[in-house]
């Protein structure tokens, strides 16, 4: 278990499958080490954004209790960095994994921007110009013989944990916490965790393939083009008018009543 | 309502629908050209803003960048009137352009001030100056223009 834990599981990740790696499975990865290291936290909380409105429950991400203490790699900061400038907001758990594919782009753009440059992998991978013209991602001697050890740790890691997890639970939780999230690496063993955040992440698309154009305009039966109660009033799209622009001003200025 | 439990409902207050693949902060950052991490943290600032608002003795003035975030709220006009405004605040909150000319300038610059001194005393932390930039940035440098990217290139200015 030396070598598994010397790395994070996005570093093991990639040492395993090479080319054969998905952004997505190193996000998944990534994020699920960071709960488990209480960096950040996942939690659910019931929204009603209207008496009308059916209560829904959505899940957050904020910081851990280990987030102000946490030495980060530079490849977990498309998960923190949202949080380092106000520690005190809440992001909405699809906005933060789109983010995070939003900030890391593709495999390849991760891998030569950011994971390759990692003082823990970088003499395991081919790094010369050849390889950067070629965007390939595989490993060099040293690096294949990593893999063989990492691969006999996870086979014997695999044989330990069915065995102790139904008679010693102590022993198996011990284990899981040497092995952060490379525990996740180990085939056949998913917990709640992983999930809980495993569609999040498959089934997530940025807006650059999501969005669209275009806007619809639907009033209430009652509008009588009065806003006059909290309740009362109608709807409209950008089709409506009534519009108050503010193009080209200098400053806007709010105030409640 | 006081003003913990007033920001904490409105810090809670969903803007982004989730069952839309496309959501409000999705919408903000394509039409800014801005990340979702920085769409993201300039949601919060308009929340906070809002908050401002609420508990101002004055009206109360956004940067450029928050009050984008609020322009396209406003468009969202059942989240914005319904939802925001009368279920979780329960108050209107009216948006005011300016109607120009030098008393108008003078007016917004101070009320830009007073809306950071507000946001400092409240929160007890600067306001963050890559949405909030200081006055000079916050009036002087803006000139914007909708720009169809599909028949158009955006060339950055070498300096500025």
């Amino acid at each position: 278990m030396k070598y598994l834990s010397n790395h994070t599981p996005a570093e093991n990740f990639l040492v395993l499958n090479e080319n054969e790696s998905k952004l997505k499975d190193i996000l998944k990865l990534t994020f699920a080490d960071l709960l488990l290291k209480k960096v950040l936290k996942l939690y659910e909380i019931e929204v009603q954004s209207h008496p009308r409105s059916p209560v829904r429950l959505l899940k957050y991400v904020s910081i851990g209790e280990n987030f102000a203490n946490y030495q980060s790699c530079t490849h977990e900061e498309v998960f923190l960095s949202a949080f380092r400038p106000d520690m005190e907001i809440e992001i909405y758990f699809n906005h933060l994994v789109k983010s995070s594919i939003q900030a890391s782009k593709s495999l390849r753009s991760f891998y030569f921007s950011t994971l390759i440059k990692s003082a823990s992998i970088i003499e395991y991978f081919h790094n010369d110009w050849f390889t950067r013209l070629t965007r390939d991602i595989s490993l060099n001697k040293r690096g294949k013989s990593l893999k063989r050890i990492i691969q006999s740790e996870i086979e014997e890691l695999e044989k330990e944990l069915s065995q102790i997890t139904h008679d010693d639970k102590a022993k198996a939780f011990d284990l899981i916490s040497q092995l952060q999230g490379n525990i996740y690496l180990i085939p056949g063993f998913e917990p709640e965790v992983l999930s809980n955040i495993n569609e999040e992440f498959e089934e997530t698309e940025t807006w650059q393939t999501t969005g669209g154009f275009g806007c619809s305009s639907f009033g209430d039966a009652s509008f009588d083009g009065a806003f006059d109660g909290a309740d009362s009033g109608g709807s409209s799209g950008c089709n409506g008018g009534g519009c108050s622009g503010c193009g080209g001003c200098g400053g806007c200025g709010g105030c409640g009543s | 309502m006081d003003k913990s439990q007033l920001w904490q409902k409105i810090k809670r207050f969903e803007i982004s629908d989730p069952s839309s693949a496309f959501s409000f902060t999705d919408r903000l950052a394509r039409e800014n050209g801005w990340t979702l991490e920085y769409s993201l943290r300039v949601v919060l600032e308009y929340k906070k803003f809002m908050f401002l608002i609420c508990i101002a003795e004055h009206p109360c003035t956004p940067s450029d960048e928050v009050d984008q975030a609020w322009h396209l709220h406003l468009l969202y006009t059942e989240s914005y009137w319904d939802d925001f405004c009368a279920n979780t605040i329960e108050r209107k909150i009216h948006h005011g352009p300016t109607k120009g000319g030098s008393s108008e300038k003078v007016k917004y610059h101070d009320l830009y001030e007073k809306t950071k001194q507000l946001y400092l005393d409240t929160f007890e932390k600067q306001p963050p100056s890559d949405i909030w930039p200081d006055t000079r940035r916050r009036f002087g440098w803006v000139r914007f223009q909708r720009v169809n990217l599909h028949t158009h290139w955006v060339l950055k200015k070498l300096k500025i």
